[in-house]
C-alpha cells in the first residue's frame, strides 16, 4: 500500500430521524435531542413496542417525480437524497477522466424489503397482482447503482451487507480503494429504511426496548430502531488540498475481524472486538494512546453494552476511564445498514468540530458498563483520532479510524 | 503487492456435491438444468432450473446446528469445510485470527426470510419465528461458515447481484495484499427457491417459452431470450505465497490481477456500456503484466440474456482487436444453471482449468446470431495448456469487474 497517498473526508450528507441533512442531524446531536417516537410508517398496534426513530417530515415528491418513485425504495431515496448533500457539501466537480477514478462503495441492509412487504401483501393479502417495480430494490446494491449512475461514476463500485457493520466496513474499504490508487473519489457510507421483517424480528427477540434506547444505562432493555442514511464522500488527500476543499478529517484506517461465536451473542469478553479496534489502530498508524473519543456501537441491549465495554478496557486499560465514550443510537435509534455511516458521519463531525455528542436518556450507572459515557450533555474537546466501532450479527466486526486533520 | 496462491477449493452445486464430481460432470459435458421439481412453477411462463439434489450436509455437521441454518449457509459451510480440508488447513496450520471469509451472495437465505414472513403475514407480530431472524441477513452464510469453522480473522459479506462473489474475491485479496489476512476463503452462493423464482419472473429476467421463444440457457445464441436459474456455494481458498510456500501448500494457479469499473445504464437492465467492461478487462491484465495476447481463455460473463450477451462480445471484440475470434471464450451456465454467487463457482472452475488443462464449452450453442462470432466453444469442451484466464464478471446495474488467474 502507498503510504504517501492519506483519505480526506470533504463531504458530508444525511438523512435521519434528527431531519433530512446533516446540519440538523449534527444540532440535534450536540443538542441531545431524541428522535424516537411513534412509529407510523406501518401498523404497530400488534407489537410489543411501538417507537422508532423513523425519518419524518420528509416530502420524496419534492425530490423525485412521480415515475422515478415508483421503482424506488424508501432506503434509495435516502441514500440519493443523503449522497446528493454530500456531494454538494465537497465542492466536487467531475470531469471525464475524473469520472473513472470515482467510486461508489455503500453498505446495506434492509434496503427495499419495505417495498418487498408491501409486493407480498398485495399478493398474500389482497391477492392482487402486484406491481413488478416493488421487486426493482430487492437486491441491496440498486441504492449503489443508483448513486452511481446520478453523478455518472464508472470506477469501481461495490455492496456490502453485514447487517449492523455494513456500511462502516464499506468506509474502510473505500479508503484502501484510495489508499491503494484504485479510485481518488469515492462516495460512501450506508443506507437503510425501517421495515416489518426487521421491527418484528428484533421485537420477536425480545431486543427492543418500550421506551427510547438506554446504552449503558444499568435500566437498559433493548435497542430502538431508526432508519436514515450516513453518506461521506472521500477523496484522496493531496487532490483534496490541491483544489483547496474543506477538509472534515482524515479517514485514518479501519479494522474487521470476526468473533466466529454466535449469531447473535458477542463474545462476553470482547475478544472479537477487542481485535477489530487493535486492528483498526494499526491500519491507522496509531496507538491507543492516540485515541481521544469512541463513537461506540452501544445499541443498550444488556449484552452488547457489556461486552463492548470489555473490549474497551481490554484495549485501553486503565486509560479506559478517561476516554469519553458516546452512543448516538440514543437519539437517531439502530439504524442497521446505515449505522456505520450515520456513526461515521458523527465521528468526522465530532473530530471537525471538537465537541462529543452526549449518550442521551442516561440515569442510573451499571458496573458492567462504568465507563464515561458523555451522558446527556454534549461536551467540547480536542479530538486527536477518534474511532467508532460497528458489532453486527454473526461476529462481524468493524471499527474505523478518523484523524484529525492537520 | 503481494502475490496471492489459489490453494484450496470447495463446491456443492447441481452437478455435483464436491470437486472431484463437479470436475467430472463438467469434463463428460453434463448439464444439470431440467424442470424444477423442488416447487410448483405452473404460476410462472418458466419451469426450468438447475436444482442441487441429494445434498444431505448432517454427514458432516450436527443436525441440531444445521436446523438453524438457510440453505445458503448449508452449502457454503460444506464447500469451505472440503476447501479448508484441500487446503490442508483443518488441523491448524494457519492461527484462526490470521483467517477471513468474504462470501458474495445476492439475497442470502431467502427461503428462511420467506418463512419468517409467512408466520408475520398469516399469523401477525405474535407469529414470527424469532430462530428464524438471525438468519434472514444476508451475511449469514459468511457467519455461520465462521462460527462452525473457528475463523476469526476478517468475515464479510457482498451483494451486488451478478458479482456479489467477484466482489467478495477481489475484497479478500486486497485484504490479503494489505496483511490484515494470510489465508482467506473467497466465493458465493445463492439458493433456488420459489421467491426468486417467482421474483425474476415478475422482473421478465428469465427465460421463457412465450410465443416463439424457446425456454433454455443459450449464451451467445440466436434463441437466448433469458436467464435459467441454478443454486449452489462454491469457495476458494487465497493464501499468501509466503504463507503458501512456508507450509509448502499445493497450489492450482496465481491471482494475477483483477479490476473494478461501473457503467451507469438503468440500475435494473443487462445493457451495458463497453466502455466500462473493456476497462476491467484492460485494467486487469496490465496490472497482471499481461497483453491480450497473454489471455488463453475467457470465462464469459453472459448469462443468455438478450443484452449482457451482445454486450460482452462487443467489448471483447473492442479490447482484442483482430486477436478476438482466436481466443476461446466459454460460459458453464447451460451446465451448471446461473444464480447470482455463481462468480465463486466459475471462478473455482477456471482454477481447475489452469491445473487440468482443459477448457469447458459453451453447452447448448448453435445458433449464431449476426456479429455475434468469437469462439464459444461450442457443445464440447478442450483439451490445451491454460496458463491465463480472464474472467469476467458484469451486474445488471452496471457493476463491472474482471479478474486475471494464471498458472
Amino acid at each position: 500500500m502507498c503510504a504517501e497517498r492519506k483519505v480526506a473526508v470533504v463531504g458530508v450528507g444525511v438523512v435521519s430521524a434528527l431531519g433530512p441533512s446533516s446540519k440538523e442531524f449534527w444540532e440535534g446531536l450536540v443538542s441531545g435531542r431524541c428522535g424516537i417516537e411513534a412509529v407510523d410508517l406501518f401498523d404497530t398496534s400488534a407489537y410489543r413496542t411501538h417507537i422508532g426513530a423513523q425519518v419524518k417530515g420528509f416530502d420524496p415528491f419534492a425530490h423525485f417525480g412521480k415515475k422515478e418513485l415508483r421503482r424506488m425504495s424508501r432506503c434509495d431515496l435516502f441514500g440519493i437524497l443523503a449522497a446528493r448533500e454530500a456531494m454538494a457539501d465537497s465542492g466536487l466537480s467531475l470531469g471525464p477522466d475524473d469520472l473513472e477514478r470515482s467510486g461508489v462503495l455503500l453498505g446495506g441492509g434492509a434496503g427495499g424489503m419495505l417495498s418487498g412487504e408491501q409486493y407480498r401483501r398485495d399478493l398474500y393479502e389482497k391477492k392482487i397482482k402486484p406491481r413488478a417495480s416493488l421487486l426493482i430494490p430487492f437486491s441491496p446494491s440498486v441504492t449503489t447503482d443508483y448513486i452511481a449512475i446520478e453523478f455518472g461514476l464508472t470506477g469501481p463500485r461495490a455492496t456490502v451487507v453485514t447487517a449492523c457493520s455494513s456500511s462502516a466496513t464499506s468506509i474502510g474499504y473505500a479508503a484502501d480503494w484510495i489508499r491503494r490508487g484504485d479510485a481518488d473519489v469515492v462516495i460512501t457510507g450506508g443506507s437503510d429504511a425501517m421495515c416489518e421483517l426487521t421491527y418484528s424480528g428484533f421485537n420477536s427477540l425480545r431486543a427492543v426496548d418500550d421506551r427510547p434506547c438506554r446504552p449503558f444505562d444499568m435500566e437498559r432493555k433493548g435497542l430502538s430502531l431508526g432508519e436514515g442514511a450516513g453518506i461521506l464522500v472521500l477523496e484522496e488527500m493531496g487532490r483534496a488540498r490541491a483544489r483547496g476543499a474543506k477538509v472534515y478529517a482524515e479517514l485514518a484506517g479501519y479494522g474487521i475481524a470476526g468473533d466466529a461465536y454466535h449469531m447473535t451473542a458477542p463474545e462476553a469478553d470482547g475478544g472479537g472486538a477487542a481485535r477489530t479496534i487493535l486492528a483498526a489502530l494499526g491500519d491507522a498508524g496509531a496507538t491507543p494512546e492516540d485515541v481521544d473519543y469512541i463513537n461506540a456501537h452501544g445499541t443498550a441491549t444488556r449484552f452488547n453494552d457489556a461486552a463492548e465495554t470489555a473490549a474497551i478496557k481490554k484495549v485501553f486499560g486503565q486509560r479506559a476511564y478517561d476516554i469519553p465514550v458516546s452512543s448516538i443510537k440514543s437519539m437517531i435509534g439502530h439504524c442497521l445498514g446505515a449505522a456505520g455511516g450515520l456513526e461515521a458521519a458523527a465521528t468526522v463531525l465530532s473530530v471537525y468540530h471538537g465537541m462529543i455528542p452526549p449518550t442521551i436518556n442516561y440515569a442510573n450507572n451499571d458496573p458492567q458498563c462504568d465507563l464515561d459515557c458523555t451522558p446527556n450533555t454534549a461536551r467540547r474537546k480536542d479530538i486527536r483520532l477518534a474511532i467508532s466501532n460497528s458489532l453486527a450479527f454473526g461476529g462481524n466486526n468493524t471499527t474505523i479510524a478518523v484523524r484529525k486533520a492537520v | 503487492m503481494k502475490r496471492i496462491m489459489i490453494t484450496g477449493l470447495g463446491t456443492v452445486n447441481a452437478l455435483g456435491l464436491d470437486v472431484p464430481s463437479y470436475w467430472e460432470a463438467v469434463r463428460s459435458g453434463r448439464s444439470a438444468i431440467m424442470p424444477i421439481e423442488g416447487f410448483d412453477t405452473s404460476p410462472f411462463a418458466s419451469r426450468l432450473g438447475a436444482e442441487v439434489k441429494g445434498f444431505d450436509p448432517s454427514v458432516s455437521f450436527d443436525p441440531m446446528k444445521l436446523r438453524r441454518m438457510d440453505r445458503l449457509s448449508q452449502m457454503v459451510l460444506t464447500a469451505s469445510a472440503e476447501a479448508l480440508t484441500d487446503a490442508g488447513l483443518r488441523g491448524g496450520a494457519v492461527s484462526p485470527e490470521r483467517m477471513g471469509i468474504v462470501i458474495g451472495n445476492g439475497y442470502g437465505g431467502t427461503s428462511c426470510t420467506e418463512e419468517f414472513f409467512a408466520g408475520l403475514l398469516m399469523r401477525g407480530p405474535s407469529g414470527v419465528n424469532p430462530m428464524l431472524f438471525p438468519t434472514t441477513v444476508p451475511n449469514s452464510a459468511a457467519s455461520l461458515t465462521s462460527i462452525e469453522l473457528k475463523i476469526k480473522g476478517p468475515n464479510s459479506t457482498f451483494c451486488q447481484k451478478d458479482v456479489s462473489a467477484e466482489e467478495a474475491f477481489i475484497y479478500a485479496c486486497g485484504l490479503l495484499d494489505k496483511g490484515a489476512a494470510d489465508v482467506m476463503i473467497a466465493g458465493g452462493g445463492e439458493e433456488l427457491n420459489p421467491v426468486i423464482y417467482h421474483a425474476f419472473t415478475a422482473l421478465g429476467i428469465l427465460s421463457h417459452g412465450k410465443g416463439k421463444g424457446v425456454e433454455g440457457c443459450f449464451p451467445f445464441d440466436r434463441r437466448r431470450n433469458g436467464r435459467v436459474l441454478g443454486e449452489g456455494a462454491a469457495v476458494l481458498v487465497l493464501e499468501t505465497l509466503e504463507s503458501a510456500t512456508n507450509r509448502g501448500a499445493k497450489v492450482y494457479g496465481e491471482i494475477a490481477g483483477y479490476a473494478m469499473t461501473g457503467g451507469t445504464g438503468s440500475v435494473s437492465s443487462y445493457r451495458l456500456d463497453t466502455g466500462p467492461m473493456k476497462r476491467a478487462m484492460d485494467t486487469a491484465l496490465t496490472r497482471a503484466g499481461l497483453g491480450t495476447d497473454g489471455v488463453s481463455y475467457i470465462s464469459a460473463a453472459a448469462n443468455s440474456t438478450r443484452d449482457l450477451d451482445a454486450c460482452e462480445t462487443a467489448a471483447v471484440k473492442e479490447l482484442f482487436g483482430g486477436r478476438a475470434g482466436s481466443v476461446p471464450i466459454s460460459s458453464i451456465r447451460p451446465m451448471t444453471g446461473d444464480f447470482e454467487g455463481m462468480g465463486g463457482l466459475r471462478l473455482l472452475t477456471s482454477a481447475l482449468s489452469i491445473t487440468h488443462g482443459y477448457i469447458p464449452p459453451t453447452l447448448n450453442y448453435s445458433e449464431a446470431e449476426p456479429g455475434m462470432d468469437l469462439d464459444y466453444v461450442p457443445g464440447k469442451g478442450r483439451e490445451c495448456t491454460v496458463d491465463a484466464v480472464l474472467h469476467n464478471g458484469f451486474a445488471s446495474g452496471g457493476a463491472c469487474t474482471c479478474i486475471v488467474m494464471k498458472k
